[in-house]
């Protein structure tokens, strides 16, 4: 089950919400092994869908706020620098 | 094809600098039973999987490793920023420092350099897929041992971590290796030893079908 984040995404800092984007992109993930050798589990499936529902909502708000997740998420707003000069996930700052 | 996305699949942060642990957790890079050779092992693996569940699964699996790697690599340059060199000497660190600086080279906690000797494709899904399931169980030892070793939380919390994911893989391989069996009993010429035939690369034989009776 999904939880609901306690405090509103409007109000959310770049760390929490980061973190609740990952918790989903990972849910996906995990779920996504399961259903390699579960193929017709439509439970699994269901849930698969919810998290990814609630993952492309976060990821949409994280890169526009705090910089693009993925390339394709670079928008003509924020730019390029978007991508190539926000903190790279191995710098301690971008965790 | 592959595309990045600029997160860790698990966080790391790390408040205390320590060349020693660093060194240790390398070998989860480029070591025998690291992070590397996974990716490596599965993602070579997957195309000539007879099932296209398991060129899926293999395929997942590889890719969730690539982020493991980068995780690791994570910890072992948070673990090394920002230090002196007579820090780094002093904690064991000088003689990965005068090749490599601080920059992150793939080797074992012995400093073997990674070789690609450490794992196997042999174009037979019963035998590859049993070389995964032993790797994921030699992972899981390797991160249990650092944890015996480790003391730092901010590094215990990620290596908890990975040491879980390794377990998760290993049940999945095991769910693998029974549709290849599954497989292979419907289709195999040799009911009783589905092993007898390379189910990757020997054409499936249709199972003789006992004939119907007459009224």
């Amino acid at each position: 089950m999904a939880e609901t984040p306690l405090q509103s995404l409007d109000t959310m800092g770049k760390a929490e919400l980061m973190n609740l984007t990952q918790s989903r992109a990972f849910a996906m993930r995990d779920l996504a092994l399961y259903l390699d050798t579960h193929p017709t589990d439509s439970n699994a499936l269901n849930q698969f869908l919810e998290s990814k529902r609630d993952y492309e909502k976060y990821a949409k708000i994280y890169s526009e706020r705090y910089g693009a997740l993925s390339m394709s998420r670079v928008c003509e707003e924020n730019g390029w620098p978007s991508w190539s000069n926000t903190p790279w996930p191995w710098e301690k700052e971008a965790n | 094809m592959f595309q990045y996305e600029k997160a860790l699949q698990y966080p790391v942060k790390i408040a205390r600098p320590n060349a020693r642990l660093a060194k240790m957790i390398m070998s989860q890079l480029g070591g025998p039973n690291g992070e590397l050779g996974a990716s490596m092992r599965y993602l070579n693996q997957r195309y000539t999987m007879p099932l296209r569940e398991l060129q899926g699964l293999l395929t997942d699996i590889g890719t969730e490793e690539l982020s493991h790697m980068e995780m690791v690599s994570a910890i072992v340059y948070q673990l090394t920023k920002g230090m002196t060199p007579e820090q780094l000497e002093a904690q064991g660190f000088a003689d990965y420092f005068v090749d490599h600086t601080t920059g992150i080279y793939p080797v074992s906690a012995s400093g073997i350099p990674f070789s690609a000797a450490t794992f196997q494709s042999v174009g037979d899904a019963v035998a590859d897929l049993n070389e995964d399931l032993a790797a994921e169980q030699k992972a899981r030892t390797t991160y249990d041992n650092i944890l015996r070793l480790a003391d730092d939380p901010d590094v215990r919390d990620v290596i908890r971590f990975l040491r879980e994911r390794e377990i998760v893989h290993y049940q999945r391989f095991g769910e693998g290796l029974r549709l290849i069996q599954d497989h292979l009993s419907r289709y195999t010429d040799y009911p009783d030893n589905p092993y007898a035939t390379n189910p990757s690369f020997d054409p499936p034989v249709p199972r003789p079908q006992p004939r119907p009776r007459k009224k």
